[in-house]
């Protein structure tokens, strides 16, 4: 596709050199007389007319000139044309002028422009005028041309055709247009395209800064193409000097900062340097004068392509290394480049002939072309590193993910271990504290033949009891402290029938306890059996109360053990061993408890235990109060 | 049986233990009640089923842990086959774990070894009168058992009546798991002592039928998995 492009590129170039010498119903006047002078009105015949050949380039056949020069040519009009009263027309490849003003034969032609009018800028593009028939005749005709301009500036008059309207148009001025104004409109769309592509891939991610280079460096030539074919109208000499300067080669100093970052180097103090020596030139642009800024952009035009020459042919170097196809490319582009650069500098410079066409414009899109080619490679080689960097990232994560779920899982059996060992050793100690020292006991009572069988019952009725409330404690409650005192109830059934007490029993249903856990059941239990021990054997007390009641605005339950027996002073209260046993165990569990009593007038056992999931022991301690 | 016929005639017991010494205490615990009558006492599993073939007692004994078979094969066979003859079982703990299985097999209720001999008696008057002793813990577990949804929270909500027990028998095992006594439930609930035995019949039926219930569903289910 690229070669393909390449050639048709050439081509144009060639054939547009070639197109202007076709039809013979157009005449092209090589020849003309010039005439130095001020004068509104094409001067008489017997002025000092100088025959010169054209194109003539001011640069060359009259160095620093500035100021009027009249021409005057002559051709030939056929009488057949005259009397068919066709249309003729008059065209010229470029407007190198600043003023200028047609008279045919005497009389004026019609033209937009008032001489003297804001000047033309439309520099490189074909002029056409319209030139009525009646203003010919037949024979020999004078064309007069009045023009003025600037040596330095390049300005001269080409070559002029006038013939058929509708001939010239279709073989000069046409395809004159289509080669210098049409393509260059297109490259210069497609380059704006492809930036602006390449600045929102770029945007998107910023993570490539090659793409955001690319795209300045496309930008910076698509506004230069449009400067170029469609340049502002500007007074002041100064802008537009600098305006065509920054149009001419501000783009180079892009360019190099995008090779370099293609081929991965870093050279800020060089990139530094570029930049200011471009911010120098824009500089000297802007105050020159024109004889000076013709020097500088001599200057400047070979600097630059000196510059981007070297810095393509590095890079050229930098990825011959990685493979043939992006190398060629940017070697061909290079070329071609250097080619069209080359030949409008000698064009510039006055070797070859002023009216040919301007190549440069057409190797900067091929040019586009070959990097666009390394950098998209270059940017899915970077994406594709990415990817890979990700995937073995996920991979690192998804192993650690794994060490830290097998390290948890562990932890865990090591905390569910724990918690069994922990356990069975509260069931060890429960069993050696209680179940065994209490055996020992009975068994030394035994062995010492002192007891009768009553004692030795009612020792062994104990344990028994013992040894059931432990096992309760290890049945499903479920959280259910309802059920933790009615099973102290249900134990204690017997013993209460037997005493003849009033047992009121209270309790309401209660909202379950997550915390509940056997070593709190058992612990919970043997307070409420030592409170209601209490009232049944010391207490001498007649009815028995035992509440149960969940307390909305506490978040608690509520336990409630009280007798209407003859109570104790509270100094006993510290000394008596089951009052104490009661508050160790509440304390061990981190329940508050409170005893009131008072001689005669009963007594009182509350426990609080909060309903809440995330209530820690010591958070238990502090609802009481 | 009325409770006047009941009181007239004595209620015939057999035990089925094999310790010998608490073989010998249970019946001379039960010899010395006026009320009850010792009809035999085995000392095995085998023994007692083909006593059984000759003397049906009104009410028997099994211990859980026998020589030659589980103490629930004998309860299941024995509802299965003489449901005239209501099912005690032994426990030393009376924990859910050996209750629970006892019940569903068909037993209609539980003692405890180490017991008093009045409780022994006591016990085994209250099941001829119908009603069968339940400690909290093993009414919590029922009421579990039966009902798939838990209990609402605070205050006596509203059952939607879902699963095999009415509302009733809810609120009857839910006072027993709260520790009341069959005749403070009664007062509590409005109705008579007898309706709470009634229920708890009911009750123990109905766990014998789901636990079948199930185990016949889960068989299914592996049948068909």
């Amino acid at each position: 596709m690229k070669r393909f492009l390449a050639a048709l590129v050439m081509l144009a170039a060639g054939s547009a050199a070639w197109a202007e010498t076709a039809a013979p119903e157009v005449t092209t006047m090589e020849t003309a007389e010039f005439l130095v002078s001020d004068a509104e009105d094409p001067p008489a015949d017997s002025a000092l007319w100088q025959p010169i050949a054209l194109p003539d380039n001011w640069h060359l056949s009259r160095p620093g000139f500035e100021g009027q020069v009249w021409y005057r040519l002559r051709f030939d009009v056929p009488q057949v044309f005259i009397d068919a009263k066709r249309g003729h027309a008059l065209y010229s490849p470029r407007n190198a002028f600043m003023h200028v003003r047609f008279f045919l034969n005497g009389n004026p032609l019609a033209f937009g422009r008032v001489y003297g009018d804001p000047l033309l800028t439309e520099t490189q593009r074909p002029f056409l005028l319209t030139v009525p028939s009646l203003m010919l005749r037949a024979g020999e005709n004078h064309l007069y041309i009045r023009m003025s301009g600037h040596a330095e500036e390049r300005h001269g008059l080409s070559r002029v055709s006038i013939g058929l309207g509708y001939l010239v148009r279709r073989l000069y001025y046409q395809p004159r247009y289509d080669y210098q104004v049409t393509s260059i409109a297109m490259f210069g769309a497609a380059l704006l395209c492809a930036g602006v592509l390449a600045l929102s891939v770029w945007w998107g991610r910023r993570s490539d800064p090659v793409l955001l280079w690319f795209a300045i460096v496309a930008l910076a030539w698509s506004g230069a193409a449009y400067l170029f074919l469609w340049p502002p109208d500007l007074q002041q000499d100064s802008v537009r000097q600098l305006l065509y300067f920054v149009m001419e080669h501000g783009y180079v100093t892009p360019l190099l900062v995008l090779c370099l970052r293609i081929g991965g180097a870093r050279a800020p103090r060089l990139e530094a340097l570029l930049w200011l020596a471009f911010t120098l030139c824009c500089a000297a642009a802007t105050l020159a004068g024109v004889e000076l800024y013709s020097r500088l952009l001599d200057v400047a035009a070979v600097m630059y392509l000196f510059l981007a020459a070297t810095a393509l042919a590095w890079l050229i170097h930098i990825t011959s290394k990685e493979g043939q196809r992006n190398s060629l490319f940017l070697g061909l582009a290079l070329a071609t480049l250097i080619a069209f650069s080359g030949y409008d500098g000698a064009r510039w410079i006055g070797y070859t002939d002023f009216d040919n066409l301007l190549l440069t414009p057409f190797a900067m899109p091929f040019l586009i072309l070959a990097l666009s080619d390394t950098v998209v490679l270059r940017h899915l080689s970077v994406v594709r590193a990415l990817a890979r960097a990700n995937a073995e990232l996920e991979r690192d994560v998804a192993e650690k993910m794994r060490e830290v779920e097998w390290t948890y899982s562990q932890m865990q059996t090591a905390l569910r271990e724990q918690a069994v060992l922990r356990e069975r050793q509260r069931i060890m100690t429960d069993m050696h504290d209680g179940l065994g020292s209490g055996l020992i006991g009975l068994l030394s009572l035994v062995r010492s033949r002192g007891a009768d069988l009553a004692q030795v019952e009612r020792r062994l009725d104990d344990l028994l009891t013992d040894l059931r409330a432990i096992v309760d404690s290890f049945q499903p409650m479920e959280g259910d402290l309802g059920v933790v005192l009615g099973n102290v109830r249900y134990r204690m059934s017997g013993a209460i029938e037997r005493s003849g007490v009033n047992l009121a029993w209270l309790v309401e249903q209660l909202p379950p306890i997550e915390y509940l856990t056997p070593d709190m059941v058992l612990s919970i239990q043997r307070i409420v059996l030592e409170a209601l021990a209490n009232a049944l054997r010391h207490a001498a007390a007649s009815n028995i109360t035992v509440s149960a009641k969940y307390i909305a605005e506490r978040g608690a339950i509520r336990i409630t053990i009280a007798d209407d027996g003859v109570g104790f002073a509270p100094e006993r209260a510290e000394r008596g061993h089951g009052l104490r046993n009661m508050r160790g165990r509440a304390t061990k569990i981190g329940i508050p408890i409170e005893i009131d009593s008072s001689p005669g007038g009963g007594t009182r056992v509350t426990l609080e235990l909060g309903v809440g999931k995330d209530v820690s022991p010591g958070e238990r301690a502090g609802l009481a109060s | 049986m009325s409770i006047e016929a009941t009181l007239a005639k004595q209620l015939s017991v057999a035990i089925v233990e094999d310790d010998d010494d608490t073989r010998a205490w249970i019946a001379a615990s039960v010899s010395a009640n006026s009320e009850l009558r010792l009809a035999a006492q085995y000392a095995s599993g085998g023994a007692a089923l083909a006593g059984m073939a000759k003397v049906v007692p009104e009410v028997l004994l099994v211990d859980l842990g026998l020589p030659d078979m589980s103490g629930l094969e004998v309860i299941r066979f024995v509802a299965a086959n003489y449901p005239d003859c209501d099912v005690l079982v032994f426990s030393t703990f009376g924990d859910e774990e050996h209750v629970l299985p006892a019940i569903e097999a068909g037993a209609r209720g539980f003692l405890l070894k180490g017991a008093l001999t009045r409780d022994i008696t006591h016990d085994i008057q209250a099941l001829s009168h119908g009603g069968s002793p339940l400690s909290p813990v093993i009414a919590r577990q029922v009421l579990k058992r039966l009902r798939p949804e838990p209990p609402p929270l605070i205050g006596e909500g509203a059952d939607t009546g879902k699963g095999p027990l009415t509302p009733r028998e809810v609120e009857i095992l839910r006072m027993i798991a709260r520790g009341f006594s069959y005749t403070e439930t009664a007062g509590l609930l409005g109705i008579s002592a007898q309706t709470v035995h009634t229920h708890l019949k009911r009750i123990y039926r109905k766990l014998a039928v789901h636990s079948k219930t199930e185990a016949v569903f889960e068989a299914d289910q592996r049948r068909l998995i």
